[in-house]
């Protein structure tokens, strides 16, 4: 059973004990120095509540007033006067005459040993009557924070005339085993004694010289809550803590031996079932002639010193470990600490970090501000200018008790090496707020800086480079912006001008003839005017087959979804006329639907059909076949025909503009219509080829991506390649 | 309605002329054809101003326009005579050596009634040249306003 009960306060005890309690709690105590119940202390109302329930007279004498609070037993005996003296500081004559009493009570408070008065006069009243009555009063110390906060008086062996003689004295006294030697009675000192020690909030015990005890007061009882009957012999033994029971019989035991007082400590059961450390000092207990008579001990709950001691060495290991654990951490943390303990932080303590920051040892004093044979040999260098031993952050900040924060500096050591600290700082202070020294922090930064640096500096090149790259693209832009300009001019001159004298040429040609007497002009003549007429004729086409070849590089590309199929058909019969004369077999599979500008892919197929069928001219049966291959990328065609073919050899010179593989006069052409061709197919992004043999017929192929990202105004030429210069127009 | 209609030919290259001529007679057409050379001259006959003051009244009933000239281009012709509201009615043919696209698609823009590229061959010429005669001296209805002669001086004074 435990005892804290919280919801029942020592007022409530107050007002369920008697009247007097209940004047005890309606007593105004503010006035006085004890103030408010609730603050009494604990010592107080143990006594009080004690001494108002015990039937023999007490009273308290409570503060530097010397506040008396009575019970009812020594109320009854001071009669009419109680009302006068109750709550009051203690004067003049009560129970007890004062001037009797005072001196004694300044000795108890001096010595803090509790004195007894036998035999003192005693002012009583008796049915309003006074009289002189005698009795033993007994002063016992009252302990308050850690001092004697009142004294406890209590009176015994009350009679109303002196005592001729003392012969009770075994009233409380249990019967002593057989075993033990009786001992003469004490008389009035034994009582006394049992009275005391009863009353007495330590625990005493007493054993005879067969070592067994016979004697445990009512403190002891109460505390293991157990009877008197229990504990005697060496019952009480029976609640000493089992590890601690042997230890504590052999003290006992080999102090008794020897008759030497003892001192030791061992958990006890308490009447709740807890164990208690109990600190039991035994003394030998002697008659005044020296002779052995047992022990006497007294003991004193000190669990709560031992729960102390043992949080104590507790927290004393777990700061020990906190310790380590810093200074362990401050070893390896890769920032630099530096501590001062002075204000003028003449003694800088450094980490492993530091140190190594500073190029020093980490048992040196890191302080520039210590005197001279012990004074570091670095520099500290901010914004270019050495720093005096003043400005750094730690003796700054425990000289002006500020934070220092964020403070790029630069370290040079003794060698010359030199680091880039970032410091912090802060001052330390007393418990009354003066400073007593710093705590620095640094971080070496010089990779950093260092990485900082180098990418500011690449950043600036690639800028640099960047903005260099784009006037290049710019000027190169408006280069191509102004050479594709002048080729327009050019061609739309080439257009005009071109082609009008070609056509007053022939035109000319034409009315010359018709002028001339068709009888005077002999054969020859005929020849030459007709060959006037069909050179201008061919000149005509070569410039309109240019035009289309430039604007093709040109003109922007539309494109939409171009259905392959329709597309042959339409440029067939576009045809139809020019190979009425022609006995061909045409083989055209399904082809599929590609995106592109159609009126470029119009010009591939013109030219590719055209090609196809100018050069299957010689066979009795042209074939010529149409087919195409399609996968996730890219389609596919391809035109083949049985036609004279071409050596391989020369496939380089195919695409190529002007470039003609046939002087044959049958085949005759400008030798820009494949080289069209190739450029249409690169602008939607994909590829010509070409395979044949001579007489062997040949394949154009040409293939489409699904996709299409136009390629821009290329700067493709429209001049002739180098190798191009032989047999261009050469039918 | 017995009078020929009168054609406006703005050429400045006195070759083709000769050769536009030889084709219009080679196929019979008979029409006044009044030669410009160059921008300049095309709008001032067109406005009755300037050397072509004194003129008969009245507008042509086709205008053959080429496109490269001097001083006005022909792009520039179209554009003053397609815009004005007396003479817009007036039909043109542009009648030029080019096959570029800008320049098909911005006379049309411009309102041109036809387009027609000069060819190279002589004869595919005249052919083109007669036909061209025909359709537009012959053939073709002119706008109303145009079929007489007083509307013709009308047009010519309201343009002035």
């Amino acid at each position: 059973m435990a005892f804290e009960n919280e919801s029942v306060t020592f007022e409530d005890f107050l007002t369920a004990t008697g009247p007097l309690g209940q004047l005890v709690r309606s007593h105004n105590w503010s006035t006085t120095s004890l103030g408010a119940i609730a603050h009494w202390p604990a010592s107080l109302q143990t006594a009080l509540s004690m001494a108002l329930t015990h039937p023999l007279p007490m009273t308290i004498f409570w503060g530097k007033e010397g506040l008396q609070l009575d019970n009812e037993a020594y109320r009854a005996l001071l009669g009419t006067r109680h009302s006068a003296l109750f709550g009051q500081s203690a004067q003049g004559r009560g129970l007890v005459e004062w001037a009797a009493l005072e001196p004694i009570l300044q000795t108890v408070k001096a010595s803090g040993k509790a004195t007894e008065l036998i035999d003192q006069p005693l002012f009583v009243e008796q049915g309003g009557e006074p009289k002189k009555w005698w009795g033993t009063v007994t002063c016992t110390p009252l302990w308050a924070d850690g001092g004697i906060g009142g004294i406890l008086v209590s009176l015994t062996q009350i009679r109303d005339r002196l005592p001729s003689a003392i012969t009770d004295g075994a009233i409380a006294m249990a019967d002593r085993p057989q075993a033990a030697p009786l001992e003469a009675p004490l008389g009035e000192s034994e009582t006394l004694f049992r009275h005391l020690t009863d009353t007495a909030p330590i625990m005493v015990w007493m054993s005879g010289i067969d070592k067994l005890c016979y004697y445990f007061n009512q403190s002891w009882l109460n505390f293991t809550g157990r009877s008197l009957e229990q504990e005697l012999g060496h019952g009480w033994a029976e609640g000493v803590h089992p590890d601690d029971f042997d230890a504590c019989l052999a003290s006992y035991v080999t102090a008794f031996d020897a008759r030497q007082p003892f001192e030791m400590d061992y958990r006890l059961k308490r009447h709740d079932g807890e164990y208690c450390w109990i600190l039991d000092i035994g003394t030998p207990r002697l008659t005044p002639e020296g002779k052995f008579l047992g022990y006497l001990g007294s003991c004193i709950d000190i669990t709560d010193r031992k729960v102390a001691e043992a949080e104590v060495i507790q927290l004393n290991q777990s700061l020990n470990r906190q310790v380590q654990e810093l200074e362990t951490l401050l070893d390896v943390i890769p920032i630099g600490i530096g501590i001062a303990h002075d204000p003028a932080c003449r003694n800088i303590r450094v980490n492993r970090s530091f140190a190594k920051q500073l190029g020093i040892s980490s048992q040196m004093n890191a302080s520039l501000s210590a005197p001279e044979p012990e004074k570091p040999r670095f520099k500290v260098y901010f914004g270019g200018k050495e720093m005096t031993a003043e400005e750094l952050p730690m003796q700054y900040a425990a000289a002006h008790g500020v934070e220092v924060a964020e403070l790029e500096v630069e370290v040079v050591h003794e060698d010359g090496r030199s680091v880039k600290l970032l410091e912090y700082a802060a001052p330390l202070f007393d418990e009354q707020g003066q400073t007593i020294g710093s705590v620095g922090a640094f971080l070496d930064i010089t990779e950093r800086k260092r990485s900082e640096a180098a990418l500011r500096d690449s950043e600036a090149r690639f800028r640099q480079l960047n903005e260099t790259l784009e006037q290049r693209i710019k000027a190169r832009t408006a280069q191509l912006e102004a050479a594709n300009r002048e080729l327009e001019a050019f061609s739309y001159s080439v257009s005009h001008d071109l082609r009008a004298p070609l056509r007053h040429i022939d035109g000319f040609v034409e009315l010359l003839r018709k002028r001339l007497d068709p009888l005077m002009l002999d054969d020859t003549s005929c020849r030459y005017l007709r060959t006037i007429s069909t050179t201008t004729r061919q000149a005509g086409i070569l410039i309109d087959d240019l035009l289309a070849f430039s604007r093709m590089g040109r003109v922007e590309m539309r494109c939409l979804m171009v259905d392959m199929n329709q597309l042959i058909r339409e440029v067939q019969s576009e045809m139809a006329f020019e190979v009425k004369e022609r006995r061909i077999e045409w083989q055209i599979d399904a082809l599929p639907t590609v995106l592109g500008d159609l009126s470029m892919l119009r010009q591939v197929v013109r030219n590719l059909l055209s090609n196809a069928i100018k050069y299957t001219r010689l066979q009795p049966l042209a074939k010529i076949a149409i087919a195409s291959l399609s996968d996730e990328h890219e389609d596919i065609f391809w035109v083949r025909d049985n036609g004279v073919g071409f050596n391989m050899q020369y496939i380089h010179k195919l695409f190529g503009i002007f470039q003609r593989l046939h002087s044959d006069p049958d085949f005759e052409g400008t030798g820009i219509g494949l080289a069209n061709v190739q450029r249409i197919i690169h602008r939607h992004g994909g590829r010509v080829w070409a395979e044949g043999a001579v007489d062997g017929g040949a394949t154009f192929y040409f293939s489409l991506p699904k996709e299409i990202i136009p390629v821009g105004l290329e700067a493709e030429s429209i001049s002739p390649s180098p190798s191009s210069t032989k047999g261009t127009v050469d039918a | 309605m017995t009078q020929l209609k009168r054609i406006l030919l703005v050429e400045d290259s006195p070759n083709d002329v000769e050769l536009i001529l030889t084709a219009l007679s080679d196929h019979h057409l008979a029409n006044e054809v009044v030669v410009v050379r160059d921008g300049e001259e095309a709008l001032d006959y067109m406005h009755r101003r300037g050397a072509f003051k004194l003129r008969i009244k009245g507008a042509p009933v086709v205008v053959f326009l080429d496109l490269k000239l001097p001083k006005v281009d022909g792009l520039e012709v179209l554009a003053q005579l397609k815009t004005d509201p007396d003479l817009r009615v007036v039909p043109v043919v542009v009648l030029t050596s080019s096959h570029e696209e800008p320049d098909l698609a911005r006379c049309y823009e411009l309102g041109t009634n036809a387009y027609v590229v000069k060819p190279i061959n002589f004869h595919d010429f005249v052919d083109v040249i007669g036909q061209l005669g025909l359709f537009w001296a012959v053939l073709n209805q002119p706008p109303p306003l145009l079929g007489s002669v007083e509307a013709m001086q009308s047009v010519g004074e309201t343009s002035e």
